[in-house]
């Protein structure tokens, strides 16, 4: 393992994801900042080895290293230009009582970390696509390789986004054989930025225990060690879902809401479904807007940049990075269900979900109790409180709009299976979930009421 | 005050987490899949190799391919085309702890080009594997012929899902 490659390909991901949360003029707390600089410099490091292939460049350990130094000195302009001498805040240590929680994360994080960086890339969507590109691509120095003259006809992972592709070249080169710690990278930074999102909504005790709940979740906590692409795509639309909000609650400044629409085309750029999903946010985005009271223009202008903004990622997924890169023409036509106008498909694909998926007992062991325990606390929340916070209804609403959108890209698309696209999928709603449960009116109740008696005179 | 109801949580925290793991579906996971894995971490850490990695990862089939490619290498057979069986004819034959992968996979694995019975340029295989109990070996196709009933023969057989 070369630990001089990780430090670099480290640097660049912070860097470059500095430079882009300034260029959206984030002003975040330091812990969110470095997480999500951290998260956000993965993707975007992604995009070397294709502009690589793009300009006709050979794909070698040289090229690549100047490429990422280039790409992250460019991305980091914004730093430059607003310069300022860092003040070093002093940290927030946890608590006495967070400890018991944070062992445990802690060791499940350092388990996922050394399985990622132990075993080689297992799954077979990887070895048919991805993984096999990128192996190839390494030793012949071009993403349209030999790969290609093999017999192709019992796959079309190829086809897939060059996410996972440009990646793991990336790492091979740099850091090891089996490349994948850039998975390690965005799954300690996203969890760590979750679990201190969550204890700034609820009391840490309470966050610890749902962040028990989340990380415990037998199924994605593989996906964090397993290269496949839903792991990611995960954490980039939980992602959008919450620059929205902060966007609309928290923080008016356009940066949040255009930087959402970035987070957004990242989890296109990495499934291009997720479109779709992304379409079905629309409403919401409108409705946002109708709420801020803003002007009928602004609002079609804005409603479009969202659209548009997302689909672009698209575009050069498809249009640009896959039409370029695999020299098998793609037939999106084909992918289409034929027999568009026998909707029970849809309902049977919704029905499934809960029934297959979530109230089996093969939901309990892909995903533990978390999602009876979200239920359970929405169930209380209705009965019981019946109000929800702006963040809560935004993650209702995400939630909503996966199990819908998931239904609908079933129907919509043959090959979109039960047991692997959309089990998988369902990811998207997890984190959506643990930020509903971390505004729901029962537990912030709760939360009060420890708050108080653990401080009881709150002048202190 | 305040700090002894800190304490009064952190003792709350250990029995909450001690609680959440001693609920059967997780404790499984946690004390079994995550602290026990199949393959201990002693045996992990012994086997720090990529090669040994990959047949730990990949199992007996991996290994078995890259013995088999590695015959041909030392027999210097530049450019051979590997005719891959379906799983149900090995299985048929007795061979057990041998799994047939695609094509793709198998390029992945030996970086050598496999086909299947109904692959486009199956005529161009020179090898195929055969069942050899318990195991499989290579075998030379040896004429047009032998690669026709070794087609036939494999046809009866549904390609696996995988």
């Amino acid at each position: 393992m070369n630990f001089l490659g990780l430090l670099f390909l480290l640097v660049a991901h912070y860097l470059s994801g500095r430079g882009l949360l300034r260029l959206f003029r984030m002003q975040l707390p330091p812990l969110h900042a470095f997480c999500l600089s951290m998260a956000a410099g993965v993707p975007l490091l992604s995009f070397v080895p294709c502009i690589l292939q793009l300009l006709s460049f050979s794909i070698t350990l040289m090229s690549v290293s100047i490429g990422i130094g280039v790409f992250t000195g460019i991305l980091c302009i914004p730093l430059l230009i607003g310069f300022k001498r860092p003040q070093f805040k002093k940290i927030t240590l946890p608590f006495l009582y967070e400890l018991p929680f944070v062992a445990v994360m802690f060791l499940l994080m350092a388990v996922s970390v050394w399985r990622c960086f132990y075993y080689p890339p297992i799954a077979r969507d990887m070895l048919t696509g991805p993984e096999l590109l990128a192996e190839f691509t390494v030793r012949e120095g071009t993403m349209i390789n030999s790969v290609f003259s093999v017999d192709l006809s019992t796959t079309n992972n190829y086809f897939k986004s060059p996410y996972i592709t440009s990646l793991q070249i990336i790492y091979k080169l740099l850091v090891c054989p089996f490349g994948q710690l850039w998975l390690s990278v965005l799954f300690l930074s996203f969890t760590m930025w979750l679990y201190s999102l969550v204890r700034s909504f609820i009391h840490p005790v309470i966050a610890g225990l749902l962040m028990l709940f989340f990380i415990a979740l037998p199924d994605p906590y593989a996906y964090s060690y397993i290269i496949l692409y839903d792991y990611s795509n995960m954490v980039f639309f939980c992602l959008g879902f919450y620059f929205l909000y902060r966007w609309y609650q928290e923080d008016s400044r356009l940066g949040n809401f255009f930087f959402s629409v970035f987070l957004f085309g990242i989890a296109t750029y990495i499934r291009t479904e997720t479109l779709i999903l992304v379409t079905m946010i629309a409403p919401l985005v409108l409705f946002l807007f109708w709420r801020k009271h803003m002007a009928a223009k602004k609002m079609a202008l804005y409603t479009v940049i969202f659209l548009l903004g997302t689909a672009a990622f698209y575009f050069v997924c498809i249009d640009v990075f896959v039409r370029n890169f695999v020299p098998i023409p793609l037939d999106i036509k084909s992918q289409i269900n034929p027999n568009l106008a026998n909707v029970s498909v849809f309902f049977t694909r919704l029905r499934d979900i809960f029934t297959v998926l979530i109230f089996s007992e093969h939901g309990i062991k892909e995903y533990g109790y978390f999602i009876f325990l979200f239920f359970g606390i929405l169930l209380t929340d209705i009965i019981v409180v019946r109000r929800f916070n702006t963040m809560a209804a935004i993650a209702l609403y995400g939630i909503v709009v996966v199990f819908i959108g998931l239904s609908f890209i079933g129907y919509l698309l043959p090959l979109a299976d039960l047991i692997n696209t959309t089990k998988r999928g369902l990811f998207k709603a997890l984190p959506l979930m643990l930020l509903y449960m971390a505004n729901s009116g029962i537990l912030l109740r709760l939360s009060d009421k420890v708050r108080m008696w653990e401080t009881p005179n709150p002048s202190r | 005050m305040a700090k002894s109801q800190k304490f009064d949580l952190f003792i709350a925290s250990v029995i909450v987490v001690a609680l959440f793991l001693a609920i059967p579906q997780y404790n499984k996971w946690f004390f079994g899949f995550i602290l026990q894995p199949p393959l201990s971490y002693r045996t992990q850490l012994e086997n720090l190799d990529p090669e040994a990695r990959k047949i730990l990862r990949y199992s007996n089939s991996y290994a078995i391919y890259m013995q088999s490619i590695g015959a041909l290498q030392q027999l210097n057979i530049m450019h051979p085309v590997i005719l891959l069986p379906p799983f149900g004819y090995l299985r048929d034959n007795g061979v057990v702890d041998v799994d047939v992968v695609e094509p793709p996979e198998f390029y992945y694995y030996t970086g050598y080009r496999g086909v299947l019975p109904t692959s486009p340029g199956v005529e161009k295989a020179t090898w195929t594997i055969v069942p050899h109990k318990p195991t499989v070996m290579l075998r030379r196709i040896h004429s047009k012929e032998d690669l026709d009933n070794l087609i036939n023969t494999y046809k009866r057989y549904k390609p696996e899902e995988k």
